[in-house]
């Protein structure tokens, strides 16, 4: 109860910060046109984002009542949140410089290895389900509808 | 017009990415975690170079599937597939455990069917006349009427309103990045090229909806089904005496299901539960409520799936989505250079008539594969998560790569699953964060408008009735919840 009441704080403390940032951004804006004299400008927007923002998070930070629907993670499921998300960024990676033929098989493979936990596979039902699901991308986004895929840099692309 | 729909729809190809969109449709629903907005996202990026024919075809057939498949996992493992589907749990599963499984599927399967046509047939009806009178309103009356949507989902943050309206005010924030409209001023883009054009809708949806789930169902390790088996599963199972009793459930049903689903932001997730409520204080038998009554199998799946034509109405007459799926199919609308909004029905209406031709055909299909396919739903609830949720971590790479070509979106696709980690740390809805992402272009671009148009006097949005209404409206959807609390607690101490 007192970790929900404290996260609600903080969430109420970071909105009104959040908000308060934004105001000051927005009016650093260069505005570089003025149109017709009724016009608000482009700030008007943002600057309504920003002051709701400070509203609401003072709304959050002062309320009595606590929200029971907030989600907590412990160490160990961080942990892992972050371990998946830096996989997932090293794919990004790996598309860049070898592109999707190469990259997809291996990072299929390394994701079904990584989400089975202690569930069992057949390394060959792995390396098929890989090699299948690159084969059937491939042929439905390249071949099929014409988008083009990271070919990547060792191989000359962009 | 009829001829010409017929003509796009009824083509081989179309018919079979309608089918293969259903199937989809129904393996997301069907899978406690997978949604159809998540379906109908991760979809959406192989559309971009089909005709917008084809492409919403596709995008309509996901949603008519992904809606009534949500019911088969809440039969046969009592957890339910989608939101859409929770008062289905409630009788679908009691009548299974009883051996009664058949039965609570068939009753899934057609009350979907029933919703899903019959909804879309009266969308048919509505949608021009809504239109002709929407074609009448100015910027004043459309930014009262964003300005409501926005505010109609925000009232339905339980919990803290402060919280659903900050919500609302992070989508506006996101929506204002990129060059705003008519002056091309840059807001914060911090010199970053790639955003100059706005957050990218794909990399947003997808981050958001699909990695961020596939991420954080590994990080708290909910990955596990209960075994269930296909050996009771056989023929149809409702007597005629059944179906002659469900009569005025259904038709109650499904008019609530219609009407909810008309109203920003109260889609199927809301519609089952009410109409479940209602079945059950009608009901001459309520007792049997929760022990495996068909009546409530009717009442959910048949208001879930009606909320199909209701939320579609206002999306093709007003461009105003009535869901979080149609929020996301009008996006994917507006990726394919089409304008929604009043003026959709006479600039595009073979569009619009392929949308309700496929809303029809896509439930008979619905129909047949389930009602056909039956014994194969247990094995839906079998296919291993890892592969599945493997497959869908790649797709959302590709998708957010093909709509710019550049990934930099796969990266910013990442940093929106974060983002939605930090929203749902801190208790902030995302209904209301993407729908007014989706809206917040709109609503800008008929503020400033409106503002020009009046020299600069903001009484023109009292002094025009229709904006008036609909700004009072937002304006109570908010205070009045705010209030509630307040005033039952004067209230009490009053009778203390």
């Amino acid at each position: 109860m007192k970790n929900k009441i404290s996260s609600d704080k903080t969430a109420g403390l970071v909105l009104v910060l959040i908000g308060v940032l934004v105001a000051i951004v927005t009016s650093s804006l260069k505005i570089t046109m003025k149109l017709s004299p009724g016009d608000p400008g482009p700030r008007l927007f943002p600057y309504i984002a920003g002051i709701g923002l400070i509203i609401c998070g003072a709304g959050v930070l002062f309320s009595k009542e606590h929200d029971k629907k907030m989600l907590i993670l412990n160490k160990d499921q961080w942990l892992k949140f972050l371990f998946l998300l830096v996989v997932l960024a090293c794919y990004q990676i790996c598309l860049k410089i070898f592109g999707f033929l190469v990259s997809t098989p291996i990072m299929s493979c390394i994701l079904v290895y990584i989400l089975k936990k202690q569930d069992k596979v057949k390394k060959l039902s792995v390396v098929l389900f890989s090699v299948i699901l690159t084969c059937v991308i491939y042929i439905a986004f390249v071949k099929l509808l014409s988008i083009i895929l990271p070919v990547g840099l060792i191989f000359g692309g962009e | 017009m009829i001829q010409s729909t017929l003509q796009i729809l009824l083509q081989p190809t179309c018919l079979a990415v309608m089918l293969g969109s259903v199937i989809l449709g129904i393996i997301f629903g069907a899978i406690p975690g997978l949604t159809s907005n998540m379906a109908v996202t991760l979809i959406l990026p192989l559309t971009f170079k089909m005709t917008s024919n084809l492409g919403i075809s596709t995008l309509m057939s996901i949603y008519v599937g992904g809606m009534s498949g949500g019911f088969i996992a809440a039969t046969l493992v009592g957890i339910p597939g989608t939101p859409s589907s929770i008062a289905t749990c409630f009788d679908a599963y009691p009548l299974s455990q009883k051996g009664q499984t058949t039965k609570a599927l068939a009753a899934g399967t057609i009350g979907s069917f029933i919703g899903t046509f019959f909804s879309t047939l009266i969308a048919i009806f509505f949608c021009p006349l809504i239109a002709k009178v929407a074609v009448k309103l100015g910027p004043w009356e459309y930014f009262g009427l964003c300005a409501m949507a926005i505010t109609l989902v925000v009232s339905l943050s339980k919990g803290n309103m402060f919280k659903g309206l900050a919500a609302a005010c992070i989508g506006l924030l996101l929506s204002s990045v990129g060059y705003a409209p008519f002056d091309a001023t840059a807001r914060f883009t911090f010199h970053i090229t790639s955003i100059s054009g706005g957050i990218n809708m794909v990399a947003l949806m997808l981050g958001t909806f699909a990695i961020y789930q596939v991420i954080i169902n590994y990080a708290t390790d909910q990955q596990k089904l209960p075994d269930v088996s296909n050996s009771k599963i056989s023929g149809i199972g409702i007597t005629l005496q059944e179906w002659k009793d469900n009569i005025a459930n259904i038709i109650r049903s499904f008019l609530i299901g219609l009407w909810i689903g008309f109203l920003p932001g109260m889609g199927a997730g809301i519609s089952n539960l009410v109409a479940y409520s209602q079945s059950k204080s009608a009901s001459k038998h309520p007792e049997e409520y929760g022990k495996g009554c068909i009546d409530g199998v009717f009442a959910s799946e048949v208001s879930n799936n009606a909320s199909i034509g209701g939320a579609v109405i206002p999306m093709i007459a007003l461009g105003i989505p009535g869901d979080t799926v149609t929020a996301i199919m009008l996006s994917g609308l507006m990726i394919h250079g089409i304008e929604p909004g009043p003026l959709l029905m006479t600039k595009e209406p073979i569009l619009v008539y392929v949308i309700f031709g496929t809303l029809l055909i896509s439930a008979v299909m619905t129909l047949i594969l389930q009602l056909t396919g039956m014994r194969l739903f247990p094995k839906l609830l079998m296919i291993p998560y890892h592969y599945l949720f493997g497959a869908i971590a790649i797709i959302c790479f590709v998708g957010a790569y093909s709509d710019t070509n550049n990934l930099f979106n796969c990266g910013l696709m990442l940093g929106c699953a974060v983002f939605a980690l930090l929203m749902q740390m801190a208790g902030l809805p995302m209904g209301p964060m993407m729908l007014a992402f989706i809206l917040g272009g709109q609503l800008e671009t008929n503020l400033r408008r409106s503002m020009m148009m009046a020299k600069g006097n903001p009484m023109v949005f009292l002094t025009r009735p229709i904006s008036c209404i609909f700004l009072l409206i937002s304006l109570l959807s908010i205070v009045i919840p705010l209030l509630k609390p307040v005033l039952s607690k004067a209230k009490n101490a009053k009778e203390g």
